[in-house]
């Protein structure tokens, strides 16, 4: 690699490891989210019974 | 590719490479529909043309995190420089897996609805303002693009029509892709699955290859900010002639300009641009076979005294004068004139 192409690797590698950073954990969250609101609708639904 | 290059003499399995790609696709992809089929519990078990089109994305997905470990864990060890050699046989195998998964979704996910099956897959599901119920297939036909692009640029054709920086800059969309394809998977099916192991192998997939990029990144960083010792006069200091190993080289960095990669052919020393008119790849990694310096990442050649590549090729890059001065020697930070012959030093004492 020439120094241009070493640089635009090195400006493009921290952005993209925020990108990756910030979609897994809100994918994530969400995701744990949905799954606990799953856990508690079938408490609740258990509870009614 | 250089003439004369003998194929043999750098990637001696480069035959079977294909042949192992090849089986690699197909052990993981039948893993896949063994493991799915057989082995999910009763009520979850999903249609063979699902677990199909589910393996084909996964085997893409893990294709493309392979062939994005190969560049850094070149930079980092020279073990790995013979995978780069076929490195886009591999892009080309992960577009094509990535667009029968992405054709097969269209057909059976889209193609019994009245809609035109391309809307359908983009616009059946408006929820682009939602973290969870996000039309992920959106991200999946993005990167796909991307990677139709890169499939069909890849050949040398192309890197020669567009010049190698422009090459590389669209080549380095790739990264994007990955990223995409990254959120494509968090979003789509690490959402719909129970077991959190779609998150974990991609979650530690996508940080792997994070941390050898960034790590790379920073070595050669710190490559380029520790310079040669330069005389005023623009000599820079290399070191003892025969710490260089033998067909071998040693980089410097001049405080200007690309690397310079300082050759030793038994008693003579040669100096050359660390740069590959290919697509810029490290030549002072690689070795002189055959008089000819040889690119490691795809084999150009280059003959040390005047840069040009043997002929019938054209490419010709810059030459550096050396010294050999109380036993060191020293390259100086301004290359000859274009195509000039610059005699070799030659270490005193030794055997030609
Ligand atoms: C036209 C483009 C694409 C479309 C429409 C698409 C659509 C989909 C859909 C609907 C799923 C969920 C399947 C299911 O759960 O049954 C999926 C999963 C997946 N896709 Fe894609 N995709 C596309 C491109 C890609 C690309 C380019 C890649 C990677 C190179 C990819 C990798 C994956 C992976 C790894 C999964 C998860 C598979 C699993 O469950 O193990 N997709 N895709
Ligand atoms: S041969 Fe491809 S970069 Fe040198």
């Amino acid at each position: 690699m020439n120094r241009a192409q070493r640089r635009a690797h090195a400006r493009l590698w921290p952005i993209l490891v925020l990108v990756l950073l910030s979609v897994s954990a809100a994918a994530l969250v969400a995701k744990a989210r949905i799954d606990s609101a799953a856990i508690e609708a079938v408490a609740v639904l258990a509870g009614d019974e | 590719m250089a003439h004369g290059y003998k194929i043999i003499q750098w990637t001696p399995f480069k035959k079977s490479y294909d042949a192992a790609l090849l089986l690699g696709v197909l052990v993981f992809i039948s893993a896949y529909l063994v493991g799915a089929l057989a082995f999910a519990p009763q009520g979850e078990r999903a249609l063979p043309i699902q677990v199909a089109l589910r393996a084909l994305g996964a085997c893409a997905f893990s294709l493309l995190t392979l062939i994005l470990l190969i560049g850094p864990l070149a930079r980092l060890s020279p073990r790995f420089l013979p995978l780069l050699y076929n490195r886009r046989h591999l892009g080309v195998t992960c577009f094509l897996l990535a667009l029968i998964h992405g054709a097969l979704v269209l057909l059976w996910y889209h193609g019994f609805s009245d809609l035109n099956p391309f809307v359908s897959l983009l616009a059946s599901n408006p929820s682009y303002d939602s973290i969870q119920g996000f039309p992920f297939e959106s991200l999946g036909v993005i990167a796909l693009l991307i990677l139709f692009v890169m499939a069909a640029t890849s050949h040398d054709f192309w890197n020669n029509v567009l010049g190698p920086n422009m090459w590389k800059a669209l080549h380095m969309l790739v990264y994007w892709a990955y990223a995409l394809i990254v959120a494509h998977v968090m979003l789509g099916a690490v959402q719909g699955e129970k077991s959190p192991l779609h998150a974990i192998v991609v979650g530690a997939s996508a940080a792997l290859i994070a941390l050898l990029h960034v790590v790379a990144g920073w070595r050669e960083t710190r490559r380029d900010t520790k310079l040669a010792d330069a005389k005023n006069d623009g000599w820079l200091r290399v070191g003892p002639p025969n710490d260089i190993p033998n067909s071998r080289a040693h980089i410097v960095t001049p405080p200007e300009g690309e690397r310079i990669a300082v050759f030793r052919d038994g008693a003579r020393i040669y100096a050359i641009s660390n740069v590959c008119r290919h697509q810029g790849g490290p030549l002072g990694e690689g070795r002189i076979i055959d008089g000819c310096v040889t690119c490691p990442w795809h084999g150009f050649q280059y003959r040390p005294q005047d840069g040009k590549a043997p002929a019938p090729f054209t490419e010709r890059i810059a030459v550096y004068r050396t010294r050999i001065e109380d036993g060191v020697v020293f390259v100086h930070s301004d290359p000859a004139p274009s195509g000039e012959e610059v005699a070799p030093s030659v270490i005193a004492g030794a055997q030609q």
